[in-house]
Formats: C-alpha cells, structure tokens, sequence
C-alpha cells in the first residue's frame, strides 16, 4: 500500500553554475536532426552502448566503442540478425562504401530483411571504423526500412561530424 | 494528610507537568534506543542513506521496521520528532523548571552560595546537552557534505555528493548543458521506490516539478535507488519498469556502505547477466508534460562516481523547437576555494597495503590568496565554514613499490617531485558545511565541567560532613 498524499506542486529555482568540460555532452553533434533524442548514454556504458539516440518512430541510431573482433565477425553477427548468411570476406559485401566517424576512416554497410525474426522489412545502417584508442567504433542505426531510407543521409552526415568530448575518452 | 492528597491542575498546568516531567524524558530515550537498534539492523540490508530518509527524515512521523525484506510487527516513531520533543522536555523540565525552582526559592533558609553551587552544575549540564540536540537540529537542515575528488599535481573546487541524488535540467546548446535547473535532494529523498512499502512509508504519490521559463513540468513518481536499466530484447520479469526508448528498469537490492566500498564498478565476471554492481545507482521515469499539456515519459540513469569517471549525460527531449536535458546524478557542488594536491603521503601498515596514515600536502586557494598546509585523517581543514576532511584515497593502477622507489629518489636527489601520470594517487576528502560544526564538541566540554564541579561539590560535601561527624562524635 502507499500513501494517499496529494500531488503537491514545487517550483524550482535552484540553479548550479557550470562545471566546464562535465557540461559538454559526451558527444556533441551540431547538426543532429530535430527529431533525434540523445535516450541513454554514459550511464548505461557498462552494458554498451556509449550514446544511443532515439530516432522518430522505432529506429534508433547508437554509437558504441571499443567492440571486439574484427570487421568481418562483427558484420557476420549483424547479418545473423537478418538470418542472413554469412560473408567469407570483406570483399564479398555487395553495399560497402568508405565512410569516415571520429576522424577515422571506415566503412558503411546496410543490411535489410526480417530483423531478429520478428521484425519485417526492417533495416540496419552500420558505419564502423577501428581507432587507436577505442579498437573498434560502432555507429549503427536500426529500424524500419521506410524510416531508415529517410534517415540515411542524416546518419552518415551525424558520423562524419560527431565529436567525442575531449578527454572522456572511456575504456569499456 | 494534606501532603498526600493530590494538587487539583487544570489543562494548563498538566500540559507543563507532562512536559517538563520525567516521564518523556525516559519514554523518549527508550524510543530513541529502539530507533537506533532497528535503524541498525535494517542498515546492513538498505544501505545508510535509506535508513536516513526512513527512519530519520523529518517527514517522517511512523516506521515500521524492516529486517531481511520483511515489515516486522512493530510501529516506531520518526527520530527527528522524538528528539524534537525530548529536546522541548530538556528545555522545559530540566533548564526552565530548574532556573524557576531556583529563583522561586528565595526564602530558602539555605544561604544562596550554597544552593547556587548545587544548581550550577546540573543546570549547567543540562542547558549544554540541549544545545547538543539544538546542534543535532542545525546539522540536520543547515548543513551540506560533499566529496572532492583531488589528482596529485592537479586542483579541483568541483564536489560531487555520495548520497544526494538530484534531478537536474537544462536547456543544451551546441551540445552544452546551460542554465542548469536542479531540482534537490530534499524533494526526493523520500520517495524511493526499492523494497517494501506500508501504509505510512512516504513511497508513494507523486510531485510535480515547475521551472522558472522552461516550457513543460515534471511529473515524479519516485525513483530506485539501486536498479539495473536493461535493453527490452531482455526478457521482462514480474516488477520490471515500463520500456522507454528501448531500456526499462530493474530493481536491484540496496547495496550497503561495506559491498559499495569494494574496488571496481563491476566485478570482473565475463557473464554481464552475473556481474555484481558494487555501487547503487538510481534510477527514474520522469513524466515531461509540455504547455499543452502533451506529456512523455523518459527514463534517466545514474552513474558512478569513481575518480576520473565522467558525469553522465542528459537524456534529451525537444520541446518548442529547443533540446532539454534531463539527468538524475549526484548532487554537484561548485566549492568557493580550491584545492591543489602536490602530494598524498601514504603510510601503509609494514607488509600490507592497508593505510596506516595518509597526510595530503595541499594548496588551498581562496580569492586569489594561496596558503600551503596538510590535511590528514583526524586533522580536518577548517576554513572559510568548510571543514575538509581525509576521507580515502585511491591508487587505481599505480604500482606503489614503483612509486615510492621515484620519490625517495627525487626527494633524496633535492628535486620536485613532478610524478609522471601513471604515478598519480587520488585523494578524496569530505567537505562539510555546518554552522554547528563544533558545538558538539563544546557541549560535551561544558557539560564535563558542569558534572565534574557537581559531583565535585558533593563529593567534597560528604568528605566535609563525615569529617565533621566524626569530629562531633570524638567530642
């Protein structure tokens, strides 16, 4: 049981000064689209992702470092998730173009299909790249096809100017 | 016969005997001692902070105990009130009846030297203890504590609270926080969401938060002190959160001052499912109803607080054609001096490595003026109405038998220490600001000296008497 206490009303005045740097968003991405949210970020960094950012409807975009294994695992993971079979090399990727995220020089990828088989006419947009600090980069976006076709262009420009705050640079 | 029937009092004068008699004074301190007692126990399952708000917090006027996830039978009232009370029956009974007793009593055939050495004392002792609570009230609304977290060879002012989670909200430009609106600890600490509730426990209902110009306010239904936020692909269970923007909340059980004070934020099992949080961290939907009335839920996370980690960031929404962020984090403190650590002097027992002392060489900055001192356990800084205090200290990954080889040789060799990075401990202090800081200290002071001249005087009082007695008796 709990209190039948009515709603009270408070008007907040309170205000704290700026503390520098711990101000600045972990990443600061000046053309983010208006209807894209940051909805998790540094405090969910233990189960990964660093940034995720919630995109109008189902989709959503997140950035996550320091993933694990190399280009071709991860890839083969993602298309599992579209039961799709599994590249034997890079170069066998139909989609693949050169995209740049933090400065480095990476790749693009989409994959598209039933998504985790319960999903239909869903899409993945993927632009990763591997960096001194962080091994590999992930910035991915995931949702329905319509959505992401809309979104494309948005999302790479994001990764192409999306700055992480200097010195917060995490080990996961 | 006279003396045995009792005085008729009206309303009044039983109001005064009940207040200034004996009665409260016990009932109060056998109370004060089951609150103490229970509010234990339950501390080794919910952790200090909890135990604060449940049984201490001045809205806080029925407990019902709890002790291993179980509401036990039995009905306590909140400390604060209890001690309010006994602090009224202390100044009603023992300081004002006293002094009135005193100074009615003139006619006395006793000399006055000799009733006033026998009043002093106790009256003394008894206005120095009531002050004591007085102090306990002070502490209680004025005071504030926060840790700084100081690197060697760097300079900190930013405090940031252990316990006092708050919700705080901007508006973001370029992707910075700016005019950062918190709403206190105080507006939520009673209403946490973990555990059992019952009747009087204040963990429900609901506030609502309004800002100065920011167009939309926050419906706050509580929040968990300790919970997992967990992707939706994991499979719900029975108590879960509602899913918000892909993530929903798990309660998690209240980890105590003891399993927080292991080292790491997660122990180090491969298995994320099995890994063991060492540290609480909050969690919270925050209902944002805009002007028109449109609302949408968010969920907001707390971080850790380990030196060096990052302030997490604002969950965003866009209201109106601007971004707002919305974060539940610890209370953040912008100090009005600074503190430069040059060096942490750590002394640990022979062949371990557990503290023996550790003394903070330091430069405090206050407007302009530098002034270099230390800062060692039980040697608190008192300046400016802060007392800092050496809480802990944190070596991270310094090797420490490295370490100290490169500063017997630096200090040996006449040079300044400059330790490289990876050489640099972390101290952490607890500034505290209490207008009542040292009173307590003096109480205790003036108390002593008031029972010592009391049981003095009688002491020498007997001593006289018996050695008169025995006078009379040889003659």
């Amino acid at each position: 049981m709990v209190s039948c206490s009515k709603e009270k009303v408070i008007k907040i005045t309170e205000t704290r000064g700026s503390i520098g740097d711990a101000d600045i968003l972990f990443t600061t991405t000046p053309n983010i689209p208006n209807d894209w949210r940051v909805v998790g970020s540094l405090s969910n960094r233990f189960t990964r992702p660093l940034v995720t950012y919630g995109v109008a409807g189902n989709s959503s975009v997140t950035l996550t470092v320091g993933l694990g294994g190399d280009y071709l695992g991860n890839i083969n993971r993602w298309r599992g998730q579209f039961s799709k079979a599994e590249y034997t090399s890079i170069s066998d990727i139909p989609s693949l173009e050169n995209a740049k995220i933090l400065g480095q020089e990476g790749i693009f990828i989409k994959e598209y299909g039933e998504f985790q088989g319960r999903e239909k006419d869903w899409a993945m947009l993927v632009i990763m790249a591997e960096h001194p600090s962080f091994q590999i980069i992930v910035f991915k976006m995931v949702g329905p096809l319509s959505e992401l076709e809309k979104h494309e262009e948005n999302f790479k420009s994001m990764a192409r100017e999306l700055k992480v705050k200097e010195g917060q640079l995490l080990q996961p | 016969m006279s003396n045995l029937k009792r005085k008729k009092r009206n309303l009044l004068q039983w109001i005064i005997r009940i207040l200034t008699g004996y009665e409260i004074t016990v009932i109060s301190i056998l109370l004060l001692i089951a609150i103490v007692f229970f509010s234990t126990l339950e501390q080794a399952d919910v952790g200090l902070y909890t135990v604060k708000q449940r049984y201490y917090a001045i809205d806080v006027f029925l407990v019902q105990p709890e002790l291993r996830g179980q509401l036990l039978p039995i009905l306590l009232p909140g400390a604060y009130w209890v001690c309010a009370i006994f602090t009224l029956n202390l100044l009603c009974g023992g300081v004002t009846k006293m002094a009135y007793l005193f100074a009615k009593n003139t006619r006395s055939t006793v000399p006055f030297e000799k009733r006033f050495g026998k009043f002093i004392g106790v009256f003394t002792s008894h206005i120095s203890m009531a002050v004591l609570m007085i102090a306990g009230a002070v502490d209680y609304h004025k005071s504030s504590m926060t840790m700084l977290d100081v690197v060697e060879s760097e300079t900190n002012h930013i405090g940031v609270s252990e316990e006092d989670i708050v919700i705080e909200v901007s508006e973001i430009v370029d992707g910075v926080e700016t005019d950062i609106h918190v709403v206190e600890n105080k507006h939520i600490s009673g209403m946490i969401l973990n555990g059992k509730t019952s009747w009087f426990d204040k963990r429900g209902g609901s506030k609502t938060f309004e800002f100065d110009h920011f167009p939309f306010k926050i419906k706050f239904k509580g929040w968990y002190r300790n919970a997992n936020v967990i992707p939706a692909k994991v499979a719900k269970i029975e108590g879960d959160g509602e899913t918000i923007d892909g993530l929903y909340v798990r309660e998690d059980d209240i980890l105590t001052l003891q399993e927080s004070s292991r080292i790491g934020n997660y122990n180090q099992s491969v298995d994320s499912s099995k890994r063991k949080k060492s540290q609480n961290m909050g969690a919270a939907y925050l209902e944002v109803i805009n002007e028109a009335g449109k609302s949408q839920t968010i969920l907001v996370a707390t971080s850790f607080t380990e030196p060096g980690s990052s302030f997490i960031d604002a969950v965003t929404l866009n209201i109106a054609d601007k971004t707002y962020g919305f974060k539940l984090t610890q209370r953040v403190t912008l100090l009005p001096f600074k503190i430069s650590l040059k060096e942490l002097d750590v002394n640990t027992y022979q062949g371990t490595t557990m503290a023996r002392d550790y003394i903070s060489n330091i430069v405090y900055e206050y407007e302009g003026e530098e002034v270099a001192t230390t800062i060692s356990m039980n040697k608190p800084l008192r300046k400016e109405g802060y007392t800092v205090y050496q809480a802990r200290w944190q070596a991270g990954q310094v090797d420490m038998s490295e370490r100290k080889e490169y500063v017997d040789k630096r200090t040996a060799a006449g040079l300044p220490l400059d330790l490289p990075e990876e050489m640099r401990l972390v101290s952490i202090y607890q500034v505290v600001s209490n207008p009542a800081d040292r009173w307590p200290e003096f109480c205790i002071y003036i108390s002593g000296i008031g029972l010592l001249f009391h049981f003095g005087l009688k002491l020498s009082m007997f001593v006289w008497s018996s050695f008169n007695k025995e006078k009379k008796n040889e003659i």
